[in-house]
């Protein structure tokens, strides 16, 4: 068995390019996970991203006409494929199926190079029109397992969080996370402190009580942290957060039955 | 520091120090993507890559293969099922698709625009894609496995790796194709 004969081009490689760029591990967190792997005694220095950068903007050039397309495409919502492979009938066929063309709803024509005189000549500005949010959430919908989990829908202060209840909660616990992760202690507390103002009981509030710890562990309130910690480890031992708590605030797995 | 993470540090010696040094600053990027492919919030996916590589840590001398991607994406898995299985605010929150955005890293606006529509576009074909072309595309294309790899690493054949790999090229040569012809 070879390899499929059929070669990506640049201007789809500078795209894929692009994408892993976008979505690499951020410098600062990168940082944190080495420095807690070995307490900084290997080589802290040492461990950036080795990943070879394009460079070059040729995805910029590449992808531009692309992009301009694509939003258009976006916002009328047009599909790209057909709908016999929507339904994916290749699942029961053979695996040595050979694809044609027919699967595809557009034919396959010679592509443009990424040097193209049309694409070059595409200037990228950044105007917000038809510009698609880069995060898409669902439609709110009621949502059984939610309202189960919480204690009871008397508590909540926000029992049917809309979607822009939760887009606020998650813009607040973003804050905190940048902050922290620049060392803003001031500025995590104060966006945690507005998000326990706003939604006391909301869907972050748990993250929220592990992140005030550790922003307090980081900072001067180191007992009061502590403290905090311990309640957070008590009430969600479970917790995501919970071992990058008991890191930051120097508690051991016993900890909180002590 | 805690404790756990100083005396596996400690234990370490100079050489498997220096190879986990070298796996962390070469694959590191792939666990975070690893990581938020299985689900992972971004949020939590600090936590969850710091876990990965304790695990490493902890079995770095059982490692023998040439490259550790497929073994990197295999502790991944695990740790990332373990999280979200020990973690009922993480499911709920992957329940309702919530995705936190990384703050946008300095660049010119131009740059950032690009970048990020560049990456939508990428993202929605590969969203479009059934699952299995579209982990086989991934890892070839955006995390540059060899096919070989790729069929280890998912426990495929060989052949069907290909025939994944040929399908999702088509595809999206197709979706790029088209948005060009409609492009002004």
């Amino acid at each position: 068995m070879t390899e499929p004969e059929l070669e990506l081009g640049a201007r789809e490689r500078d795209l894929l390019a692009a994408y892993r760029d976008h979505h690499a591990m951020p410098g600062e967190s990168r940082q944190r996970v080495w420095a807690s792997l070995t307490g900084g005694s290997i080589g802290s220095g040492s461990i950036g991203s080795t990943r070879v950068t394009t460079g070059s903007r040729a995805w910029l050039v590449a992808g531009a006409g692309l992009v301009i397309a694509g939003l258009t495409l976006l916002v009328l919502g047009g599909p790209w494929r057909t709908d016999p492979e929507r339904s994916d009938p290749e699942r029961s066929e053979p695996d040595r199926r050979e694809p044609t063309t027919e699967n595809l709803a557009v034919s396959l024509g010679p592509s443009t190079p990424a040097s193209s005189p049309e694409l070059a000549a595409i200037r990228l500005e950044p105007t917000p029109v038809a510009a698609p949010p880069l995060v898409i959430l669902p439609e709110p919908r009621p949502n059984r397992a939610l309202a189960r989990d919480r204690n009871s829908p008397a508590e909540t202060s926000d029992p049917n969080p809309t979607l822009h209840g939760l887009a606020r909660e998650r813009e607040l616990i973003e804050q905190a996370h940048a902050a922290l992760a620049k060392g803003e202690l001031s500025a995590a507390l104060t966006a945690l402190d507005e998000h326990a103002r706003e939604f006391d009981k909301g869907v972050f509030a748990e993250e929220r009580e592990g992140l005030d710890a550790i922003a307090r562990c980081k900072g001067e309130d180191f007992e009061v942290g502590r403290t905090r910690a311990l309640a957070f480890l008590a009430r969600h031992p479970q917790a995501v957060l919970a071992a990058r708590v008991r890191r930051t605030c120097k508690l051991s797995e016993g900890s909180v039955n002590e | 520091m805690s404790a756990h993470a100083q005396s596996e540090s400690t234990r370490l010696g100079s050489v498997e120090a220096a190879e986990l040094a070298r796996i962390y600053r070469d694959h590191a990027d792939f666990v975070w993507r690893a990581v938020q492919r299985f689900g992972i919030p971004s949020a939590q996916a600090e936590d969850v890559v710091h876990e990965v590589f304790l695990v490493v840590q902890r079995r770095l001398a059982d490692f023998t293969g040439a490259t550790p991607r497929a073994w990197l994406w295999a502790i991944a898995r695990g740790v990332a099922a373990n999280v979200r299985r020990g973690g009922e605010r993480a499911s709920r929150r992957e329940q309702v698709s919530l995705e936190l955005v990384r703050p946008a890293e300095p660049d010119t606006p131009e740059d950032q625009f690009g970048r990020t529509q560049a990456a939508e576009l990428v993202r929605r074909f590969l969203a479009e894609l059934p699952a299995d072309k579209r982990e086989v595309f991934e890892l070839c294309e955006i995390e540059g496995l060899s096919g070989p790899e790729v069929a280890h690493t998912l426990k495929l054949d060989l052949d069907r790796v290909y025939t994944c790999l040929r399908v999702a090229r088509k595809h999206f040569r197709a979706y790029l194709d088209h948005l060009q012809s409609k492009s002004p």
